[in-house]
């Protein structure tokens, strides 16, 4: 079992499902989305402030849905992203000291590329942290593996698990 | 080949005739009355269509009729296996159940977005699409992955001689099953050759499903999408992204049917 989780019992372990978005400065917690195929997560880690964010993002732009990406943002890479840049920097972060770090944009195989949605999450994340001033800090994205992430709140360490795999990112 | 529960074999077979009465069917599901509380349950979820919970199964058969009530029993006698865990594929208990019901409900979603009624058999066919893995399963085991750029019927041909699509139409036809399933879920991979559509629907919604990992097990989400069907669906980019985002919206909401939901 992964290093971050044996520190942590079943009830530190917090999840973020399918378009949410999750912030947490509680030491103790650590934050975890699952089974990542074309999915974008992106773990944004705060040292000054002590703060973990996740987000797990589904499809890349809110302008198919805008009335569903202001009830659910996080469903949106560009939404929900912008979301949570602006809730951390709410609690006191600042861009300078954020640590990115992203996970999925897994595709299938597909020869006429309309399938390939974790190709087109993974370039709106760029786009969105660029604009934001953010570098990614370390990532493991596309193929055809589905992931599974860990954020650990007290350290900010992330754990990426695909399979019978673990890796720290 | 796992059987079918008695009491759904039984009432399937009354079902599947010209004149039966339905007292006859009630007796035949009730003779195993620890299946009445999942045929309810789903007979009353909102995914099946229903708008009130049944009290009773005679209710049930008269709020769906003999027709979606045939394919709920279905259904509902292939739950219990359905839920097991298939370690083979990298399935943990109730994740080929989960991404059944999701792959069901894409149907439903790929034809609204082309502006067509919601397909009862394509919706049953969908929660059978994937029942051949609870046969190939135990011999996956041995089995190392697929090559990177390969999908997983490479192995399942290598340890079994047949891709779990073959596999789910025996056992399909083992618990005698209307052809038209059957055919549906033989050729849900290689929908080209079908006369019908229902496998296109079901080709399309398990890649959906898959490529946001529902359902993705040990081979990740390494599907192979017949560009040919896409075609022939004319699905854009973002009808795709649509499908996509009402398919895990009716998904979520139907929360009381998951078993495995979010992995813990």
């Amino acid at each position: 079992m992964m290093a971050i989780r044996t520190h942590v019992g079943r009830e530190g372990l917090r999840t973020v499902g399918i378009s949410e978005m999750r912030i947490s400065q509680v030491k103790g917690e650590v934050l975890a989305t699952y089974s990542l195929g074309s999915c974008v997560a992106l773990s944004l880690y705060d040292p000054v402030i002590g703060a973990a964010g996740l987000i797990h993002c589904m499809l890349p732009q809110a302008s198919i849905d805008p009335e569903k990406a202001r009830r659910t943002p996080a469903m949106f890479v560009d939404a929900g992203v912008q979301t949570l840049l602006d809730r951390i920097s709410a609690m006191g972060s600042s861009r300078r000291s954020l640590i990115a770090k992203v996970v999925g944009g897994a595709n299938v195989f597909d020869d006429r590329g309309m399938f390939r949605i974790g190709e087109r999450n993974y370039a709106t994340l760029r786009k969105v942290l660029w604009k934001n001033e953010i570098l990614i800090a370390a990532e493991d994205v596309g193929g055809t593996k589905a992931r599974t992430m860990y954020v650990s709140v007290a350290t900010g360490r992330v754990i990426l698990r695909s399979g019978t795999d673990q890796v720290e990112l | 080949m796992p059987p079918l529960p008695a009491a759904a074999a039984r009432t399937l077979r009354l079902l599947d005739q010209p004149h039966v009465e339905i007292a006859k069917i009630i007796r035949a599901m009730e003779s195993d009355p620890t299946w009445t509380p999942q045929v309810l349950r789903l007979a009353g979820s909102s995914v099946w269509g229903s708008i009130a919970s049944p009290e009773n199964l005679t209710e049930a058969l008269g709020q769906l009729g003999l027709r979606r009530f045939y394919q709920l029993v279905a259904v509902a006698a292939a739950q219990p296996v359905l839920r097991e865990p298939v370690p083979g594929y990298g399935l943990a208990e109730g994740e080929l159940w989960d991404h059944s019901l999701a792959v069901a409900i894409a149907t439903r979603e790929i034809l609204l977005e082309n502006g067509l009624r919601p397909c009862e058999e394509a919706f049953t066919a969908a929660f059978l699409h994937d029942v051949g893995k609870l046969i190939l399963g135990s011999a996956l085991e041995a089995e190392p992955l697929a090559e990177a750029e390969t999908t997983g019927d490479r192995a399942e041909l290598r340890a079994a001689g047949m891709d779990h699509a073959e596999a789910g139409a025996l056992l399909l036809e083992h618990w005698n099953m209307p052809p038209w399933l059957v055919t549906a879920v033989r050729s849900h991979h290689d929908p080209l050759d079908c006369s019908f559509l229902i496998p296109d629907l079901i080709h399309l919604a398990d890649a959906i499903c898959l490529s946001v990992g529902v359902g993705a097990g040990r081979d990740g989400i390494r599907h192979r999408i017949s560009p040919t069907v896409a075609v022939r669906w004319n699905l854009s980019r973002r009808s795709l992204e649509r499908i996509l985002s009402r398919t895990i919206d009716t998904f979520a909401e139907a929360g009381d049917l998951m078993i495995h939901g979010e992995r813990r």
